[in-house]
């Protein structure tokens, strides 16, 4: 308890108190900033952190980190356009809301959403420090491959309409996310003999595609009709502390499976978003509202994917192993700073590992203050008028899927993705189905073989433990209910229809 | 006037015509982009900064480390082998992920495409097992393959890579009946390690040294002799070829060119770089990473890469299709 405080201690000290508290604004700005991810961000600054002490280095990458977990959220709301990947999930209801005229509130939402997951992710890594510890360690590929088979079976949570294009959707999604290289044989798949495609479709570029630019080009019809995009009455109403309370459930849950996904190596914030959004609106009185504007519906994601932090951070400081492409450049940055990181960071260099967990805390106060200072600004400049804004998030997303990997080909992806999810929406497939197809199809079939790689081909590996019977019992329970609703629907639309003869 | 004129025209005609045959004179003269073709954050891209930062320290040039990763290692050092061959693009790899990438894809580039500067960093791939298996070394993971044919499971860091080589070696040399798990990747096999899921797991050493010293995790065999590892008990490793497995693997981080730079470019790379190298930051980094630093020239740099790029393809093509 006392070395956490003095971690404490040591963050507040001036000069790493202002390390993180830059890395916090920039990282907010770099979040906000479509195709502009966290990992960029941390692998640019290390080089500046070179003549720094380990401590305040890693609090500006904590700072970045934590800060752009909230930035994606900006862009999500206001050009629905994910700033990160982690927050393409808060663009469902957050947008609508912005279109509504209540960007400032859906911004608020996510700034609280984003402090309150982050400290209750936190408070629970560092209270059950060595259960999360054993959680990363111990899980295994067949507990990854459940986990993101329970994530698909939610997708009906994002169906609107048609539950049969929204099962094809997720399908498309699937296919897309096989081109590349077998993960385990390493036969070329669908890569009709372009070594680009070896690498299969990146993810990144993909994502701008679908949110960003697709976005635009159907805003851009609607120009060509010449039907007015009507710039609603904007006002700057921020949530108030009642309505905070109301969403109090979606917080928590989505808190919930940010630290637990998060603590799973392998799944990340992008996967663990849509499980709590999925969650929440299934648990939720107003289902319908979901998607077109419900608090809920960006308090749960947001949350989520800052309480990942807690998660992610925690198997990296006991264990050496990365959660996510930041934690994994941060082990980078500790190895550059003469630190080893691995099993003896806790034991061997307990004020900075403890001080790092302090920094995290902080980060997610001092990124909720700029935040919630910056939300009137941001609106203010950013719903003025709609049109100027096209060509900047064109240039935003082609300079985001380039420097992805400093090449050319996200770019064509990117463009291609954009006109592909353009035509989906029009023809009344849900774009989301996609997405979640394409972030889970990869996670899922690659632990679900290395599982069976282990266990000799015997499926028998995906219940042979207690927690896995009752995520396969969860997974049949949810495909069960889900077809009984589908059913449900489609008797009702008919029952009117047959009274009617 | 126009005597100014006339006059002129001589200095600026002899400035353009030194630009020329100046640049390798005064190379490095500008910003060098030391391509990783790797990810940030792992091993290869940690090593890549390390020897980086160096050479900025005895040269005073700027080096800047560009991450360009894809099909394991083989995108990065495309792009290096279609740039400018100007000294000012240059490509750290390690040797036996080009030759196996090479090896297990059909690449649009060959060792043919560039020049060899030199190594700086050489470790062999070693064999780990988590001290609850009960396996202590290779001998034993022999025996009990033998023993329990079908069960034994063996890790690779990777589908495709030097590590997958060396699984098929063993298993194939020795005719085992054992399951080969590919792996994604090096943090994806540490995991499964540390949770004790698989009897053993091969990564290029010095990964997971800590967890060794601290005997959580054993090595129980080795690519090549472990004789320069900064962790003395260790160093007397039995190899690969001490049990009958007539492989070597290791690999030997280094840095390569586009083939059309001059060799005085390369020269003065290859005189910065083995400055680096030898400096005392960067062998206090190489040592607490694991293995002391090891200048190789470039034509000794060059010299086994063929070789190996050979062995890998007869591994392949007799134990893994």
């Amino acid at each position: 308890m006392w070395q956490l405080l003095s971690g404490f201690a040591s963050v507040l000290e001036p000069f790493h108190f202002l390390m993180l508290t830059i890395g916090a604004a920039l990282g907010i700005l770099v979040g906000a900033l479509p195709g502009l991810s966290s990992p960029m961000a941390i692998i640019v600054l290390l080089p500046i952190t070179y003549g720094m002490e380990p401590l305040p280095a890693l609090l500006m990458m904590v700072g970045v980190y934590v800060g752009t977990k909230l930035g994606g959220s900006f862009s999500a709301i206001l050009l629905r356009t994910p700033g990160t990947p982690a927050a393409a999930c808060t663009a469902l209801d957050g947008y609508p809301m912005a279109q509504k005229g209540e960007a400032a509130r859906a911004l608020g939402l996510a700034t609280i959403g984003s402090a309150l997951g982050g400290t209750i992710g936190w408070i629970i890594a560092v209270a059950f420090l060595p259960l999360i510890a054993a959680v990363a360690v111990n899980s295994g590929n067949a507990d990854i491959a459940l986990i993101g088979t329970a994530g698909l079976v939610m997708v009906s949570a994002f169906v609107r309409g048609s539950t049969l294009k929204g099962l094809i959707g997720v399908v498309i999604g699937l296919l897309i996310g096989t081109v590349g290289l077998d993960p385990i044989t390493a036969s070329e798949r669908f890569t009709f003999g372009s070594f680009y495609l070896t690498e299969g479709i990146p993810f990144g570029a993909a994502l701008i595609g679908f949110f960003g630019i697709a976005v635009v080009l159907a805003d851009m019809e609607l120009i060509g009709l010449r039907q007015e995009l009507v710039a609603k009455a904007v006002n700057m109403k921020m949530p108030s502390f009642r309505e905070v309370v109301r969403g109090r459930w979606a917080i928590l849950i989505g808190s919930l499976y940010g630290t637990g996904v998060g603590a799973v190596p392998g799944v990340g914030a992008e996967g663990a978003t849509w499980l709590a959004y999925a969650t929440v609106r299934n648990k939720s009185k107003d289902r319908a509202e979901f998607g077109k504007g419900h608090p809920e519906g960006v308090l749960a994601p947001e949350s989520c994917n800052n309480a990942v932090t807690g998660g992610t951070m925690l198997p990296m400081l006991t264990l050496g192993i990365p959660g996510d492409g930041s934690t994994a450049i941060m082990l980078g940055a500790l190895v550059l700073h003469g630190v080893e990181p691995g099993v003896l960071l806790m034991r061997d260099h307990a004020d900075l590992a403890w001080g790092i967990l302090a920094g995290l805390f902080v980060a997610t106060i001092m990124s909720f203050v700029i935040g919630w200072s910056l939300v009137r600004a941001f609106v203010y400049v950013l719903t003025k008028d709609r049109s100027w804004l096209f060509p900047f998030v064109l240039v935003l997303a082609v300079l985001g899927a380039f420097a992805s990997s400093n090449a050319m080909f996200p770019v064509f992806v990117a463009i291609g993705c954009g006109v592909l999810g353009f035509v989906l929406e029009r023809l009344g497939f849900p774009i989301v189905t996609t997405v979640l197809g394409l972030i889970l199809g990869p996670i899922i079939e690659y632990n679900a073989r290395v599982a069976l790689a282990i266990s000799g081909g015997d499926w028998g590996t995906f219940i042979d433990a207690p927690h896995r019977i009752v995520a396969v019992a969860l997974i049949v329970l949810l495909l069960g209910w889900e077809i009984r609703q589908a059913f449900r629907a489609s008797h009702e639309a008919r029952a009117p229809a047959a009274a009617q003869t | 006037m126009r005597h100014w004129l006339l006059r002129a025209i001589g200095p600026v005609l002899g400035l353009a015509l030194a630009v020329g045959p100046a640049a390798a004179a005064d190379y490095p003269s500008d910003t060098i982009h030391m391509i990783v073709p790797w990810k940030a954050g792992g091993g290869t891209d940690r090593l890549g900064r390390g020897i980086a930062e160096a050479m900025e320290a005895v040269s005073g040039a700027t080096i800047v480390v560009d991450n360009v990763d894809g099909a394991g290692g083989i995108t990065g050092s495309l792009k290096v082998a279609r740039s400018k061959p100007d000294g000012y693009t240059v490509l750290m790899n390690g040797t036996s992920d080009m030759t196996a990438a090479m090896t297990f894809q059909k690449v649009p580039v060959s060792l043919d495409d560039f020049k060899y500067v030199g190594g700086f960093f050489t470790s062999p791939t070693w064999i780990l097992s988590h001290k609850d298996r009960g396996i202590d070394s290779l001998e034993a993971l022999i025996a009990k393959a033998k023993a329990e044919p079908g069960t034994v499971t063996i890790g690779t860091a990777g589908p495709a890579g030097a590590q997958m080589l060396m699984a098929a070696a063993i298993k194939g040399y020795l005719d085992l009946d054992v399951r080969i798990v590919p792996f994604s990747g090096g943090a994806d096999l540490t995991k499964a390690l540390l949770g004790n899921q698989v009897d053993a797991g091969i990564i290029h050493a010095p990964v997971m040294l800590p967890e060794v010293k601290e005997g959580l995790i054993k090595v129980i065999g080795t690519g090549r002799p472990l004789t320069r590892l900064a962790y003395e008990p260790l160093r007397g490793t039995p190899t690969l070829k001490d049990n009958g497995i007539p492989v070597e693997i290791g690999i030997t981080r280094g840095v390569f060119v586009p083939k059309g730079t001059p060799d005085a470019v390369v020269q003065k790379l290859a005189a910065i770089l083995e400055k680096a190298t030898e400096s005392d930051k960067f062998k206090a980094f190489a040592v607490s990473f694991g293995f002391e630093p090891d200048w190789i020239p470039g034509p000794e740099f060059e010299a086994p890469i063929r070789g190996e790029l050979k062995t890998f393809q007869e591994i392949k093509q007799k134990y893994l299709q």
